[in-house]
Order: structure tokens, then sequence, then C-alpha cells
């Protein structure tokens, strides 16, 4: 019971293995949208990370609870953005494979 | 009993987030797996809260759960969700990758058995006045002194991502009135 309570150990393994998973469809997703939620989980469990040090290293002054904040705005700009770009490239070539995207291969 | 509820609900969070990942990158039909997405993003909010992160975890929701994934739906609904295609790459490329991510786990796996932190904990009082007072008074505090540049930065850097995104994403004018 002792070792099953909670600590900062075990949300650093539990964000590591959520970071794994998303790096591992970040690797193996054809589809576009997928390799861009698989990066939305990795900015997700480096945010476990802080906050879990902020709760249990910095409970004063919390500072890992703003660089969470912070992620998360960042992280929906880049949504906006890589969402967008994901469209306009699908109604150039209506296709969202990331095999087709080879316009810079040569 | 405090603790008891605290270690259930740890590993029934971290089941549901870990779920949910897998759900993301296994399934085989987008539309899925951005509902798992929402599943996950849920439930890592949850364990927010079990970090005596209130305002993050409301933020997670209203940031992630909401924005984040209307936005995948919507990319879903207006790209082309019913490609008959293979989604996973061929066989040479997922088991590189399979291999090379197995051997980062160990090696964050070590680095996490080597911190000195680990053996910290938030002595009791800091704790209860967390829980007693919540974040948002420190969180507030710290964002409109000690941080008040990255948070005009940042307000700035998502006022230009809509922009940019609202012209990526439109079609164009002179196209449409050819229609």
């Amino acid at each position: 019971m002792e070792l099953l309570y909670p600590d900062l150990i075990h949300y650093l393994i539990l964000a590591a293995i959520l970071f794994i998973i998303g790096l591992y469809g970040l690797f193996t997703s054809r589809n576009a949208i997928r390799v861009l939620m698989c990066v939305e989980l990795l900015l997700n469990s480096v945010n476990i990370n802080m906050v879990a040090f902020a709760n249990y290293v910095d409970p004063n002054l919390i500072r890992g609870d703003i660089f969470a904040l912070f992620i998360m705005a960042v992280a929906a700009a880049e949504a906006a953005v890589a969402f967008a770009i994901v469209l306009a490239i699908y109604r150039n070539r209506s296709t969202v494979d990331m095999e087709d995207f080879d316009t810079l291969k040569w | 009993m405090k603790e008891i509820i605290i270690t259930i609900s740890f590993y029934i969070l971290a089941f549901l987030s870990l779920l949910g990942a897998m759900g993301v990158v296994f399934n085989k039909k987008i539309v899925n797996s951005g509902l798992m997405l929402l599943l996950c993003f849920l439930s890592i909010a949850g364990l927010f809260l079990l970090l005596n992160a209130d305002f993050v975890a409301m933020a997670q929701i209203l940031v992630y759960s909401v924005g984040i994934a209307i936005i995948v739906i919507f990319a879903i609904m207006l790209t082309n969700p019913n490609s008959t295609q293979a989604d996973i790459f061929k066989r040479p490329r997922s088991i590189i990758s399979l291999i090379s991510c197995f051997f980062l786990m160990i090696l964050m796996f070590m680095a996490i058995f080597a911190d000195p932190f680990i053996r910290m904990l938030p002595s009791g009082l800091t704790t209860q006045r967390l829980i007693e007072a919540g974040t948002s008074g420190i969180i507030g505090k710290a964002l409109f002194t000690v941080y008040v540049l990255p948070f005009e930065i940042i307000s700035i850097l998502l006022l230009v991502a809509i922009i940019g995104a609202v012209l990526l994403a439109r079609r164009d004018i002179e196209k449409i009135e050819e229609e």
C-alpha cells in the first residue's frame, strides 16, 4: 500500500509512458491529423511532469503550474495553425496521407 | 480512507489516460481516435486535480477537451475520413520506431529512478494551504508580476496564430467569385 500510493515517481512514470506512446504514433501514423493528435499527446505528458514537480518540489510558488499554462497556450496556437495548414494542403492535393506530401522531395 | 481514495482514483485515471493514448495511436478509424483523444485529455485533467492544481485542470478542460478536440473533429470532418488506405506505415519503419521508442523509454526510466527529487515529499502544511485556498491566487499574482512579459507575448502569439489560421484555411476570394 505504501508503495502504491501515488508519489512523484508514479506521475513521472505515467508521463514517460504517455510520451512514448505519443512518439510511437508520431513516427508510424500516415494520416496527418493523427500525427497532430500525437503532438498534442506529447505536450500533455510534458504538462503532467510540470504539474507533478510543482506539487511535490515547489508547493509554495507552483511555478510548474504557470509553465503548464504557457505550454497550453502555445499548444492551442500550434493546433490552430497546424490544422489550417493540413486543410490548405488537403484542398490543393485532396489527401492527408503523409506519404503523398512529397513536394519538397527530389 | 483518504489515501485509499486517492490511490484508487490515480490508478483509474492513469489507466484511462493510457487507454485514450493507445486508442489515438492504434484505432483504425480516425474519428474514433479523435474521441479517444478527448478521453485522454479529460483523464489528464483529473490527474491535475489529484496534484492540487485546480486552475490548470480547469484550463485543461477548457483549452484541450473543448477547444482542441473541436478543432480536431472539424479537421477530420473537412478532410476525407473514409480513405481506404492503410493508416500505419510499412513494416520496417514501424519496427524501427518501436525499437527506438523502447530504448528511449528505458533511458527515461533510468533518469527517473536516478533522480534525487523523487524522495522529496511536500510538507503537510503547504499542501493543506494549497487545498484550502486553491492555486488561482498564486498563479494570478505570478502571471501579473514576475511573468507579465511572457504573458503579454503569449497573447500576441495567440492573436497572430488565429489570424494566420483564418488566412490559411479560407478559400481564395477570386476562386469563390469565379464559381
